[in-house]
């Protein structure tokens, strides 16, 4: 329910979790100045952020079959957080019958 | 409420590639016999994706050459951490993310209510094996 997270399905693997971060960080570097991130002259710093959480996505939709998630064989559901040291909320929404 | 489940398998014989769905898509909507409703389609393996672009070969090639400059192909545990597993796709799982799992298409009086120039595509980022994609539509 924030802009500077994700909810995205992939692996459960540490490693390729590691490769995320690594990659997140090159395309979108963590710099406080407003000089880098326009959006750092409203005095955040979480302009790098507000990229990384397009990167990974905002939300998934997963098919409810049966009474349970509809996955392949590998597909976890991860929460991305960007900002972190602060409370912030992951909405599930279900709807059928 | 009306709901319908349908898989599609594909085995793309390169590595990475892209193929219109978008057929297969209304197809499964005209099976289930949903009038308004939506569609999920989304990869059920965690190195392919759906998306919604342009039926165009050369953006196609564009996709593929800026994938490949954002997530480059190495097997070297190296590069990926993720290839000390002993698996070489660390780049697909990249590939994967950019481009996206799933999307979900409104169905209004049973057929899929796009724009001019949507068209459904299967991207497939470590091909070379049976993979697949689920349809599920819900509404009534």
């Amino acid at each position: 329910m924030h802009i500077t997270a994700s909810v995205f399905i992939n692996d459960d693997e540490p490693g390729l979790h590691e490769d995320y971060k690594r990659w997140l960080e090159k395309l979108a570097p963590f710099d406080p100045s407003p000089q880098t991130y326009h959006h750092n002259r409203t005095g955040e710093d979480n302009g790098d952020a507000h990229h990384k959480r397009q990167i990974m996505g905002r939300e998934v939709v997963v098919a409810v079959t049966k009474g349970k998630l509809d996955f392949g064989p590998w597909e976890q559901i991860f929460y991305g957080e960007f900002d972190g040291r602060r409370s912030k909320r992951v909405l599930v929404k279900v709807i059928g019958e | 409420m009306k709901s319908y489940r349908e898989c599609l398998t594909f085995n793309v014989p390169q590595r990475m590639d892209f193929i219109n769905i978008t057929q297969q898509v209304k197809t499964a909507v005209e099976k289930s016999g949903v009038q308004n409703g939506l569609v999920l389609i989304n990869a059920m393996h965690i190195t392919a994706s759906v998306f919604i672009n342009d039926d165009e070969p050369g953006l196609h090639e564009d996709y593929k050459r800026w994938l490949e400059k954002l997530a480059p192909y190495d097997p070297s545990p190296k590069t990926y951490h993720h290839n000390r597993t002993g698996e070489d796709n660390g780049d697909a799982h990249h590939k994967r993310q950019i481009m996206g799992r799933e999307v979900v298409v409104a169905v209004t009086d049973g057929k899929l209510d796009f724009g001019p120039w949507e068209q459904i595509f299967y991207g497939e980022f470590d091909g070379r094996r049976p993979k697949r994609v689920l349809i599920k539509i819900i509404g009534e």
